[in-house]
């Protein structure tokens, strides 16, 4: 068993963090948000280059044929730095739907332009959900009665709807054609839920590790009655509880991230439960990191808001908080009455 | 990344489990502490040490089963499985005996060791004292040498195993005007010694499994002083550690009190809530998780930081809320036990339910977790040290 990252994964997590921080660091980003598009294409461009999107395209499709677990990295440090575009979409979620969902002939068409960043791709899994970053998709893969549904760019709608994090583009998707219907089974899209939850996961936990960080660094300057306010214990602690849950929720994330990508049995139920894990854990720290920060963090000037407000947005995105909770409440119910099962069968 | 076990530990999993299968004991024992209880546990004891399964983590040369961490972690989550006994000396094979083979001399390691193996000696720590709990560096209990013998005097208490113990690793203070941290000793006593009193202390879940021990004049040999004289904070730190990281079957034990919330939220909805199970059920999940990481970092013999004392937090929390599910669960009925004195022992989902609240107490608080944390995963300011 190993749970560290494999040198190739780290590097590859190093290099996306490079790119980020070139591309949206907090300035950029606030440049960005009187801007309608808000969304650079150099990013969009280096991610290519980087190989992001190919990931989890097969090879015979001119993809990498990777593993979820390659992109964990990349994922994390999106969270780390607020990364504003929708990449949880665009290279885990949306990649992994069409070539798992798609017909032999909707594999042809769609994947090679997908791998090489050509093409980009956005998902909702919610039904009548808003659709982040629509505005720069070329398909766009929505769940209709059930099933999922690929529409492209020029056959759709799109409203713009404001949303309280000024870096987030969401669009209300109304499509003009029905689109073309991914043949997938129940358990196909099963996998793709899966990827949705275990991805939002890891995504929050990258959030959730910059506002312990961010706000560990401010406690080490700000001071108060003539000491750093780190020094009090009642600060101290705050940020020791939300910091050992977020290590907790970390780890939860990658271990299910290795199950949905070795499709283990138990693969749904626990992305589930990582998921649970990364909300809460981010909900613990966002509220630390404005409590310790103070007034200065409750600025419109302060960058703490770019996390802050990224985090409660992805906190009931994908899924809903309770929905997936309760969820995970009736997987936990029906693996103990399998449990009682087994030991009367012993 | 690779998060799969090796045929290697699955094969030995499927022998633990066998062997623990058929030769576990039937019904449930008596509390160690009464004769009967007693006898049913050191019964069992020497079945597993006759098999050879009474050491697994112990090296080979000192009579153990010479195994790794991960086939540790196996043997522990297959004893968890099962619920079988609390093994009554595990202050000696988890605590005193493997700090004795780091810091002790071949002699006492001689004299010591098979004793704990076989259970011929019941072994306890005798760290915690009256005025010196979190802050145990503060404890009074004095080692006077006098020619080739250290005399005690002080008191120690909250000593778990302490009624049955024969043994007790001890810290004392040997030198009363060293700073405090460096005026201590660690040395190992026989608690059938002149001048050792052990009283019982009931605990508030009506177990008896504390004890109070008072010294008064209690000569031990100063050859049972273990590593250096004066040196006994830092030949502790081994014990202290492998309490914090210690429970590997907790988290086999954690996920089948979730299972059992959930066989009651399943058979009647309206009892609980499926969100607040679902959250239960995912900290568990995550508490696994992070012990196998734990064990990941340890088997390649890398330094695991504060993941520790986060493990220990987070565990004792994940517990307690757990434990308060269920009573949310039992509702008004919660409070209800059987007939009996009032000191009797609880049943066992109180039993549990109080036994999880010591866990934010014992092996260093919350509090003290978090200081730990805080200081030296975030590198926040240190808390004064006088």
């Amino acid at each position: 068993m190993r749970y560290a990252f494999s040198p190739e994964q780290h590097a590859f997590g190093e290099s996306a963090a490079d790119l980020f921080a070139k591309r949206c660091a907090p300035g950029a980003q606030r440049l960005s948000w009187t801007d309608d598009s808000g969304r650079d294409p150099a990013l969009w461009r280096g991610l290519a280059d980087l190989g992001a999107p190919a990931i989890l395209v097969p090879d015979e499709y001119d993809g990498i044929g990777g593993s979820e677990c390659d992109l964990l990295p990349v994922l994390e440090e999106a969270g780390r730095q607020a990364v504003p575009d929708a990449l949880l979409e665009a290279v885990f979620v949306g990649p992994f739907a069409i070539g798992a969902c798609g017909s032999e002939d909707q594999r042809r068409r769609w994947l090679p332009a997908i791998a090489s960043g050509e093409s980009r791709v956005t998902v909702a899994l919610s039904e009548g959900g808003l659709v982040p970053d629509a505005h720069v998709s070329d398909l766009i893969v929505l769940a209709r009665d059930g099933e999922l549904w690929v529409h492209e760019a020029g056959e759709v709608d799109l409203e713009r709807v404001h949303v309280e994090d000024p870096s987030r583009r969401m669009f209300q998707v109304t499509p003009r054609t029905q689109g073309e219907l991914l043949p997938a089974s129940a358990e196909l899209r099963d996998q793709v839920v899966a990827r949705e939850l275990v991805g939002s996961a890891v995504v929050l936990n990258g959030i959730a590790n910059h506002l312990v960080s961010a706000t560990v660094a401010y406690a080490k300057e700000r001071q108060q009655f003539g000491r750093l306010i780190g020094s009090f214990q009642g600060v101290k602690h705050l940020l020791a509880d939300a910091y050992s849950k977020v290590e907790l929720a970390t780890t939860a994330a990658r271990a299910a991230t290795w199950r949905v990508a070795a499709a283990d049995p138990e693969y749904l139920a626990s992305a589930r439960l990582a998921r649970i894990c990364a909300v809460e854990a981010e909900f613990v720290a966002n509220k630390v990191a404005l409590q310790v920060h103070g007034g200065i963090g409750f600025t419109f000037e302060h960058d703490l808001q770019l996390w802050l407000k990224r985090g409660k947005a992805l906190e009931q995105a994908h899924g809903g908080r309770y929905q997936v909770a309760r969820a995970a409440g009736l997987d936990a119910v029906e693996s103990a009455q399998r449990a009682a099962y087994n030991e009367e069968d012993d | 990344m690779d998060l799969t076990f090796s045929d290697d530990l699955l094969a030995f999993r499927a022998e633990v489990r066998a062997w623990l299968e058929s030769n576990q004991p039937t019904g449930r024992f008596q509390p160690y502490y009464t004769e009967e209880g007693l006898a049913q546990h050191l019964e069992w004891e020497a079945r597993l040490f006759a098999a050879g399964y009474s050491a697994p983590g112990w090296p080979k040369e000192f009579g153990g089963l010479g195994l790794d961490h991960w086939h540790q972690l196996i043997y522990d989550e297959e004893y968890a499985r099962l619920n079988l006994p609390e093994r009554v000396n595990k202050m000696g094979l988890l605590h005193g005996g493997p700090t004795v083979m780091a810091h002790g001399t071949p002699a006492q390691q001689e004299a010591w060791l098979p004793g704990i193996l076989d259970n011929s000696d019941i072994w306890c720590q005798g760290f915690s004292e009256p005025d010196a709990g979190s802050d145990l560096a503060g404890l009074r209990t004095t080692g006077r040498i006098e020619g080739d013998q250290l005399v005690l005097n002080g008191q120690k208490t909250w000593t778990s195993f302490g009624v049955i113990a024969t043994k007790m690793f001890a810290l004392v203070r040997t030198d009363r005007d060293a700073p405090k941290h460096r005026g201590i000793s660690f040395v190992i006593l026989d608690l059938d010694t002149e001048g050792v009193e052990v009283r019982p202390l009931r605990q508030l879940h009506g177990h008896a499994g504390f004890a109070e021990v008072f010294l008064t004049e209690a000569a031990v040999p100063l050859a049972n002083v273990v590593g250096p004289l004066n040196e006994g904070w830092r030949i502790a730190q081994t014990s202290l550690k492998l309490e914090r990281g210690m429970g590997r079957g907790t988290h086999t034990r954690m996920l089948h009190t979730v299972d059992e919330i959930a066989r009651r939220v399943g058979a009647d909805p309206d009892t609980g809530s499926l969100e607040r199970l679902g959250s239960h059920r995912a900290w568990a999940f995550a508490y696994e998780q992070a012990t196998y990481e734990l064990t990941d970092i340890m088997s390649r013999g890398r330094d695991e930081g504060a993941l520790p004392s986060i493990l220990k937090l987070r565990l004792s929390e994940i517990l307690t809320g757990i434990v308060e599910e269920e009573r949310n669960i039992l509702g008004a009925r919660a409070e209800q036990i059987p007939t009996g004195p009032p000191e009797a022992p609880l049943p066992s989902t109180q039993r549990e339910y109080w036994h999880a609240r010591a866990g934010e107490i014992y092996a260093g608080t919350t509090e003290i977790q978090k200081n730990i944390i805080s200081e030296t995963a975030l590198g926040l300011p240190r808390e004064p040290r006088p």
